[in-house]
């Protein structure tokens, strides 16, 4: 068998065509994704009785368990479970009928919960305890010090990690086509299977993941460096990086 | 909702378990292949030569952009094509354990070459020249004195790989290889499906406790690697404890 350099270059057009399915599973499941995060390093680092437990048993378990077997559980098992609430609603909509777009943003968010969650954590430890009390002391209530003041530079921590989640999750939306959601890694599956040149095809797919997380980790930087505006001691920062 | 019960979870644990033999042939074979990948790209990356330089970095780049599923597939369908003809033929024939373990031993060698660098910056300079002036040669003061001291440096992140592609290798399935999520499809697909729910919760019971299994494993390995650290958190430890006391007492 040759390469097939003719195919390629049909195909690439094509793939490139469902770019944007690919990105916006990586927006929806990043802003899914973020808040829940957040909002589970905030009850890690407050300790919050009863209830830091069982986030910790939700990351543990999936940390433990491939990412293809999440994928599975919620593309198989989630809508027998809502179909059995719709039913005891007494609602009429049909679950078997919902885009299964849904069922991918739901499984593609639940790792990068995690490590949004542990790294937003970490950050929140390494924020002066003495920052949340001049917030107060200067008369802000909790929830304005806490947001105004802490977060940010909670974030200005965590935000390498959360970069590299962004790109993580860019990388697992290659996953999608298991659960029938059409982006590039599923198109090519489909032209490259209907000629049976998989090979020319995931090349295609190879060049475009490649040219997408090139600009995402331009982005990223551009970020970054915007939000370093809200750490502590700017300078100091400043001359650690010179060396 | 399918029927979940004990008997077929059991099955499927029973039945997917033995597979766990060839996960680990996989791990075992690129986490040795990778590795040595990695110290090339290293030595690339440290080169005199800037056309190395680049070689290693466009490696390491272009290995970080692709998702394992990609380059599984480029792997698995491309490499009989690329090698064409009677070399190409050959290849199609092999089993599909040796593509998996290309593919990961790829990423590894990209992964890996960083956490040689981290490894080995973490060694304090003298130590290499220590063993040159005790009469080593360079290789033995390598092996000897620089080896030892790496592996513990890099302990927590041989954990993480290791954890990783055992998740990762999941994917492997894809083409048909019989690892422990293969094994469980195949069981799974050969009753039509009709007990996934109790496969899914089988294979959690698989995955889940051996990751922490392993974690665990490797905090230990790394703890018994560093006992003067030990040592030290030990007294640093009474050190605050005696601080407290002071401070209760008054």
């Amino acid at each position: 068998m040759q390469i097939d350099y003719e195919f390629i270059r049909r195909a690439l057009p094509d793939i490139a065509r469902y770019i944007p399915v690919t990105l916006k599973l990586v927006v929806v499941s990043f802003l899914i994704s973020f808040p829940i995060g957040a909002l589970f390093a905030w009850i890690n680092y407050k300790k919050v009785k009863g209830l830091s437990q069982v986030v910790k048993a939700y990351m543990s378990l999936i940390r433990g368990t491939p990412v293809v077997l999440q994928i599975y559980v919620i593309y198989n098992v989630t809508p027998y479970i809502l179909a059995s609430i719709f039913e005891k609603m007494g609602s009429e909509i049909n679950v078997y009928r919902l885009d299964t777009t849904w069922y991918a943003y739901l499984a593609l968010s639940l790792s990068s919960t995690v490590t949004i969650a542990e790294a937003l954590r970490a950050g929140l430890e390494t924020v002066n305890k003495g920052q949340f009390e001049a917030g107060l002391s200067v008369g802000l209530s909790a929830k304005q010090a806490l947001w105004h003041i802490v977060f940010p530079q909670a974030l200005t921590t965590a935000m390498p990690v959360i970069g590299n989640v962004t790109v993580e999750l860019t990388k697992a939306t290659s996953l999608a086509f298991i659960m029938a959601v059409t982006e590039i890694t599923g198109r090519a599956k489909i032209i490259g299977g209907s000629v049976l040149r998989y090979f020319e095809a995931y090349i295609c797919v190879f060049i475009l993941y490649i040219l997408i997380i090139a600009v995402l980790e331009q982005l990223l930087k551009l970020l970054e460096r915007k939000i370093s505006v809200y750490r502590t001691g700017k300078h100091n920062y400043m001359s650690v990086k010179a060396i | 909702m399918q029927k979940i019960t004990i008997e077929k979870i059991i099955y499927y644990y029973k039945g997917s378990l033995p597979a766990l033999g060839t996960t680990f042939a996989y791990v075992i074979i690129s986490m040795i292949i990778g590795t040595l990948i990695g110290s090339l790209i290293y030595r690339l990356k440290n080169s005199k030569y800037r056309i190395f330089r680049l070689i290693a970095s466009l490696y390491v780049t272009v290995v970080r952009c692709t998702p394992s599923l990609v380059m599984l597939f480029l792997v698995f369908y491309g490499l009989p094509v690329l090698a064409g003809g009677e070399v190409g033929a050959w290849m199609e024939e092999l089993p599909t354990l040796v593509f998996v373990c290309i593919t990961f031993s790829i990423f590894i060698g990209a992964s890996s070459s960083e956490v040689i660098r981290a490894a080995l910056s973490a060694v304090p300079k003298g130590q290499a020249e220590a063993g040159l002036s005790v009469g080593m040669s360079n290789a033995q003061s390598f092996v000897h004195i620089l080896l030892p001291q790496m592996l513990r440096n890099a302990m927590p992140n041989i954990g993480n790989t290791v954890i990783l592609l055992i998740k990762e290798g999941a994917l492997a399935y894809t083409i048909g290889l019989r690892d422990v999520m293969g094994q469980a499809y195949y069981l799974s697909g050969r009753e039509m499906n009709a007990y996934a729910v109790s496969m899914y919760i089988a294979l959690t019971l698989i995955y889940w406790p051996l990751t922490i299994i392993l974690e665990r494993l490797f905090a230990y390995i790394e703890h018994a690697l560093t006992p003067w650290e030990r040592k030290n958190r030990h007294k640093n430890n009474d050190d605050d404890s005696m601080r407290k006391r002071v401070v209760y007492a008054d």
